[in-house]
């Protein structure tokens, strides 16, 4: 059985008086493609977050590839972090490089591989998404889909044992999600590498896991293999695979009586009272 | 009354809070570990941040030393000393007006640049993806900077000071008919290398300082919203110009031992 590379034990995080996670755990295998799945401010990102160590619990660990994140020293968690890769959300490619550049900066940085040999390496993960002959292209000139296929292919630079993807399929268009959605299975399948995908699109991101938990308000309220989320009747996660806009989540944000506040005399807004 | 005190105290806690963050971006990016590694990163921002705006101190210099003949010589011709307007141009531009103006200056082009672009680099999450490559941002994009405009200052205000004098000698010498010979040699008794120069060096020293770490603050620890890093460059360029005015006097209440 694999060994687990991710593990949550118990962890609590707190924003402000906000309480994102309240004893989460949740462990994730070597090799394997997880899902985590949940409504928008469920905490999504900042699991990914305290994986890697951009954020410390306040209870409770998260402990990758053996090692408590929150007890490195910031040397320490730079060495850990160049095992991971991140595909971000907004492509996050630095805008005054190259495409290429964009992809040969972390070899630049870690490596000490010839030039020759870095060009070459680059070449290999461009042509791997699709994009060798957009090399020279800075990120303005990209579409939202290439910036994260550049993204995918710069986190793959160091062939890391981890990769982490952050709504990696939000705002892109039929043909875009197909490309990404291809090429997150390709690299599990090609690398071996472990993926954590963070997504609210069910479909994609189910199609391509081995394993999916579903959190919510702080907790995973479901977890299993891919066929889970179909039988699974409890009514959270009812509301989610079939995008109820009521129910556990609750369609209001909390609020006084409606009633109430229909009926209490209108109240200055801000500085200016535009009567 | 309560409200008052509680907002005074909520108000110097912030202050200390900054203060705080600064000093620990000052710390971790310079001080802990400079690496001879970033030395083509650091001459890449004395180009952006000190050769780019050359040209604005150029002007800016030229315009202020012509200035300062047209009005010196009206002044000291009713005494017929226009003679030593070499001397007080010289002194005048070496001792006070090179640094400050150039400082200022530097903070509006430079300093708001700086600012505006590791404000964005945070909003777009460049910094953080940098920060999962596993490259430290202090090294790697704050040290660079603070070095780069700690470098170029100084420069930046010797060169104003030079193309102020010559700006005031065309003026002076070619234009208002001040003897040539009596123009350059009392500067050249009167404006000492150590005693002078030295002290206008040591300003603009002071003045690359702070300005850079206030600019590499200010987008470090910007909001990262459009407003946030609006007003984060309008703070660079207010903070900035007001700690060069206020150390400007300070600096020289220490240099010339009132």
């Amino acid at each position: 059985m694999a060994e687990d590379l991710v593990r949550f034990e118990n962890v609590v995080y707190r924003r402000g008086r906000k309480t994102i996670f309240d004893g989460l755990s949740l462990r994730i295998k070597k090799g394997q493609t997880v899902a985590i799945l949940g409504p928008s401010g469920s905490g999504k990102t900042t699991l990914l977050k305290l994986i890697g160590g951009q954020l410390r619990p306040e209870k409770g660990s998260v402990i990758v590839n053996g090692k408590d994140v929150a007890a490195l020293s910031r040397e320490e968690l730079f060495e850990l972090r160049r095992d991971m890769g991140m595909l971000f959300q907004s492509g996050a490619l630095f805008t005054d490089l190259t495409v290429f550049e964009n992809v040969a900066f972390p070899l630049n940085v870690h490596t000490d591989l010839s030039a020759d040999l870095i060009r070459d390496l680059v070449l290999i993960k461009l042509q791997a998404v699709g994009l060798r002959g957009a090399s020279t292209l800075y990120p303005s000139e990209l579409s939202g889909g290439m910036l994260r296929r550049v993204a995918l292919a710069r986190a793959m630079a160091l062939d890391p044992g981890l990769i982490m993807y952050d709504e990696p399929f939000t705002g892109l268009d039929p043909i875009a999600m197909g490309v990404i959605v291809e090429l997150i299975r390709r690299v599990a399948e090609v690398y071996k590498t472990t993926g954590i995908i963070v997504s609210h699109d069910i479909e994609e991101t189910a199609n391509i896991s081995d394993y999916i938990y579903i959190i919510s308000d702080g907790r995973v309220i479901g977890e299993g293999e891919r066929g889970f989320l179909r039988e699974d009747q409890s009514p959270r996660i009812r509301q989610f695979m079939d995008g109820l806009p009521d129910g556990p989540v609750p369609f209001h944000y909390p609020a006084t009586d409606y009633a109430e506040e229909m009926l209490t005399e209108n109240q200055k807004v801000g500085w200016f009272n535009f009567d | 009354m309560l409200t008052l005190i509680r907002g005074l105290g909520r108000f110097s806690l912030e202050v200390f809070q900054t203060l705080g963050r600064a000093g620990r971006l000052w710390w971790m990016s310079i001080v802990r570990r400079p690496r001879l590694s970033n030395l083509p990163l650091i001459i890449r921002q004395v180009y952006q941040l000190g050769v780019l705006s050359v040209v604005i101190t150029v002007l800016s210099g030229f315009s202020i030393g012509a200035v300062l003949a047209l009005q010196g010589y009206d002044q000291l011709v009713q005494y017929g000393t226009e003679s030593a307007l070499g001397l007080g141009v010289a002194l005048v531009l070496v001792l006070e007006i090179g640094p400050v103006v150039s400082a200022l200056l530097f903070a509006g082009r430079a300093g708001s640049a700086v600012t505006a672009e590791i404000g964005l680099m945070k909003a777009t999450e460049q910094l953080t993806s940098m920060e999962m490559m596993g490259v430290d941002p202090m090294q790697r994009i704050l040290a660079p900077r603070l070095w780069g405009g700690f470098i170029a200052l100084p420069l930046l205000a010797l060169m104003f000071s030079v193309v102020g004098i010559w700006g005031s000698a065309v003026i002076g010498v070619e234009w208002l008919g001040v003897h040539e010979g009596t123009f350059w040699s009392t500067m050249q008794d009167g404006v000492d290398f150590v005693r002078q120069v030295m002290k206008g060096v040591i300003k603009s020293v002071v003045f690359g300082l702070v300005v850079t770490w206030i600019a590499v603050f200010q987008g470090y620890d910007a909001i990262p919203t459009s407003e946030g890093i609006s007003s984060a460059t309008t703070k660079t360029v207010v903070y900035s110009s007001v700690s060069v005015l206020v150390l400007d006097f300070f600096l020289t209440l220490m240099m010339f031992d009132y």
